[in-house]
């Protein structure tokens, strides 16, 4: 092939590909997203699809990013290449949002006329800061009791309903709890809990108190989240109805549940499919969380942000809008991994009557978003810490309550 | 002004011209593909990360505020770092001695002539050539509350605790598994300054009357001691950057009893984004190995060989 041949072939696709860009205006938006499962991708790539069909000219290249997640999108945020659209976990929001990495979306939801009130306005608030909108929720989980039938019938005990308070934590309890083989180890547990503030907090909320006041930015963990943690750390350490997930052999509280050997453990959405293929045979209900003072919950919520550094935003806004638009979400939801975050969709949500979604569905009403103040990541650590010398090490609770409150009050 | 330039110019050409500066050009020029990579990779972060510990830095916030020494304030105002810090003093103080007498006892052994010499040398050392991510998976199982450890443990009636999970346990069982680690390579090392001792410094010992105990006070220690500086000095350098383990096991938990100081460097710096803030802690670090370096060159090192 001669010299001039391979210049001309060069010059020769330059041109095409400025001419196609001109023409056509093709543009490729980055979507990022953490990996949770296979049918979550194998959903999302189909969400997608039938997003570029309807925007021939918008072409979506989905990155999931497997391992820390923050981490990584943190570090493409300070090097200028982090993707245009991605996931944002509710409680990391506030960090994200006070830094001014991401794109304030006001201004396209008025030009696009994008209808809000749709959204519960809690999970909404999870990514508004400062009167601005930086993103919309994907979809919401929430917390609930989740326990195992056959333990409960075998120890003569009714199932767990909406009159239930923490006293019946007890009570049940006390009457799965047994040593099945008698070999003086107990082998059948009334409950199993995570020392982590993700699973013990609905019990502050319960009892009316709080950890942190994220208006002040204040700690102000106080008389009512210590009488909580004395509650929580009771079940294990003093009335002994209740262990860790390691102490069952399990990974996570899901999992325990799927041993065979747990009453009751409290979790999320996600553990319905987990149980469907990981422990068919474990018959299982779901329950409102017990309330005490009060009946409360967590909410866990995702949202699509766009980061200032996008240069695609009009067409990452399209793809946004269209993710968490009706006709989108009401296909991610039927996954079952999570519930919707918009009210029209939730009507017609394909598990609206599923019984074990109920109790997930009605604590929407009563959740408190899993949310606090930009910087929390080295208090909330305190806070697990402390739980787990309260849980594993005996620590006196009141003792806890106070270094939760001083480390928080010198981080923020 | 201008000439200035053309000045440098001109003496490097005659600077380069000279004959009796060709060996040194020579040798500068092979030397600079690796003082570029050390400059860029060893020297650079280092002199950076001292400057960003007097600065604050966000991460994903470009500025970087001067802060002077607020960060090494919080820090030493910090109850966490303290508590990092005993932790990671008590690992060293717990690993490196032990690791120490174990890998000498080991090459004793194994500098006789016993059976199977070869399969118990390549056993011990295995370990080190192992990734430490896979030893610590391996290790997670083993100390499993149901793991292999305490099953043993229960074949003579004790039961064993969830090693891990327990905070009274949980750094021990990793300064366990790390002498486990480290001692077949610190054998290796002292297998080869043993060889290195002629034998008839024993067989004169043996002469005059020695018995195996002044043989091995009076001769093989004193005559190791190069090895052993060798070893103290890299185990405790080793011990004081404790991470993957921790990292892989425990993350630090529970309750915090195995957070170590890297590890917690690791978590201002890659989880909280508190570049500065981590910048300072790494540098306490450094002037912690710097010191206890220097003293121990001080009573261990010797340039007398034999």
């Amino acid at each position: 092939m001669s010299k001039k041949l391979i210049v001309g072939l060069v010059v020769f696709s330059m041109l095409v590909s400025v001419i196609g860009t001109v023409i056509f205006a093709e543009e490729t938006v980055r979507l990022s997203g953490w990996v949770s499962s296979p049918e979550e991708t194998k959903l999302l790539k189909k969400l997608l699809k039938s997003f570029e069909d309807e925007h021939p000219n918008i072409n979506v290249k989905y990155e999931p990013i497997s391992g820390n997640y923050m981490q990584k999108i943190q570090t493409m945020l300070a090097a200028g290449n982090a993707p245009d659209v991605f996931y944002l976990d509710s409680s990391e929001a506030p960090t994200l949002m006070n830094s001014g990495a991401l794109q304030p979306l006001d201004k396209y939801i008025e030009e696009t006329n994008f209808n809000l009130d749709d959204f519960s306005d809690s999970l909404l608030n999870g990514f508004t800061w400062k009167g601005s909108v930086y993103g919309l929720p994907k979809d919401v989980s929430t917390l609930a009791l989740f326990y195992n039938k056959e333990l409960f019938d075998k120890a003569g005990v009714e199932y767990p309903d909406k009159s239930w308070t923490w006293q019946d934590y007890i009570s049940a309890g006390k009457k799965i709890t047994k040593d099945t083989d008698d070999d003086g180890e107990i082998d059948q547990w009334g409950m199993v809990l995570n020392a982590n503030l993700s699973r013990f907090l609905p019990f502050v909320y319960q009892n009316e108190g709080k950890f942190i006041d994220v208006e002040k930015s204040k700690m102000v963990a106080g008389q009512n989240a210590l009488e909580a943690l004395e509650f929580y750390s009771n079940l294990k350490n003093k009335y002994e109805i209740a262990t860790t997930p390691s102490g069952v052999g399990a990974q996570w509280l899901g999992d325990a549940l799927a041993k065979g050997n747990v009453g009751m453990v409290l979790t999320g959405n996600w553990t319905i499919p987990y149980m469907e293929n990981n422990a068919p045979k474990v018959e299982y209900g779901t329950a409102v969380l017990p309330k005490k003072k009060q009946r409360a919950t967590l909410a866990f919520t995702v949202g699509y942000v766009i980061p200032k550094q996008s240069n695609k935003k009009e067409a990452a806004w399209k793809l946004l809008s269209y993710l968490t638009g009706k006709e989108g979400m009401r296909k991610w939801t039927n996954l079952g991994l999570a519930l919707p975050s918009r009210h029209s969709v939730m009507e017609s949500f394909k598990y609206q009557d599923d019984p074990l979604r109920q109790a997930l569905i009605d604590g929407i009403d009563h959740a408190h978003p899993w949310q606090f103040v930009p910087g929390f990541g080295p208090v909330l650590d305190t806070i697990n810490s402390e739980l787990q010398a309260v849980m594993l090490n005996g620590k006196d609770p009141e003792k806890a309550i106070k270094a939760i409150r001083e480390k928080g009050n010198k981080e923020l | 002004m201008f000439l200035r330039p053309f000045n440098l110019m001109k003496n490097l050409l005659s600077y380069i011209k000279r004959e009796s500066n060709q060996e040194n050009i020579a040798a500068y020029t092979m030397l600079l593909p690796a003082l570029v990579i050390i400059g860029l990779f060893l020297l650079f972060p280092a002199f950076y990360s001292l400057y960003l510990s007097f600065h604050e830095w966000k991460l994903i916030i470009p500025q970087k505020p001067f802060v002077g020494f607020q960060n090494y304030k919080a820090l030493f105002s910090d109850g966490l770092f303290w508590r990092a810090m005993w932790n990671t003093v008590y690992y060293v103080i717990g690993v490196v001695p032990t690791q120490t007498v174990i890998a000498l006892f080991l090459a004793m052994v194994a500098n006789r002539a016993i059976k199977g010499k070869k399969f118990f040398k390549i056993a011990y050392f295995l370990p080190s050539v192992t990734s430490s991510v896979v030893i610590s998976i391996i290790f997670l199982h083993l100390y499993a509350k149901r793991g292999l450890i305490n099953y043993a443990l229960s074949l003579v009636g004790i039961q064993g605790p969830n090693w891990l999970e327990d905070p009274t346990f949980s750094l021990e069982a990793i300064m366990g598994m790390n002498v486990w680690t480290t001692a077949g390579y610190f054998m290796v090392i002292f297998l080869a300054g043993l060889q290195n001792i002629p034998d008839t410094y024993y067989e004169a010992a043996s002469v005059d009357g020695a018995g195996p105990r002044e043989k091995f006070f009076k001769i093989t220690l004193p005559l190791l001691k190069p090895q052993i500086y060798f070893v103290v000095v890299m185990g405790m350098i080793g011990c004081f950057q404790v991470f993957d383990q921790v990292y892989v096991m425990t993350s630090g938990g529970p309750a915090n009893s195995t957070t170590t100081i890297v590890y917690y460097i690791y978590k201002y710096a890659f989880e909280y984004f508190q570049m500065g803030y981590a910048a300072a802690a790494a540098f306490i670090l450094f002037v912690i190995i710097f010191t206890a370096t220097l003293i121990q060159r001080r009573y261990l090192e010797t340039d007398i060989s034999y």
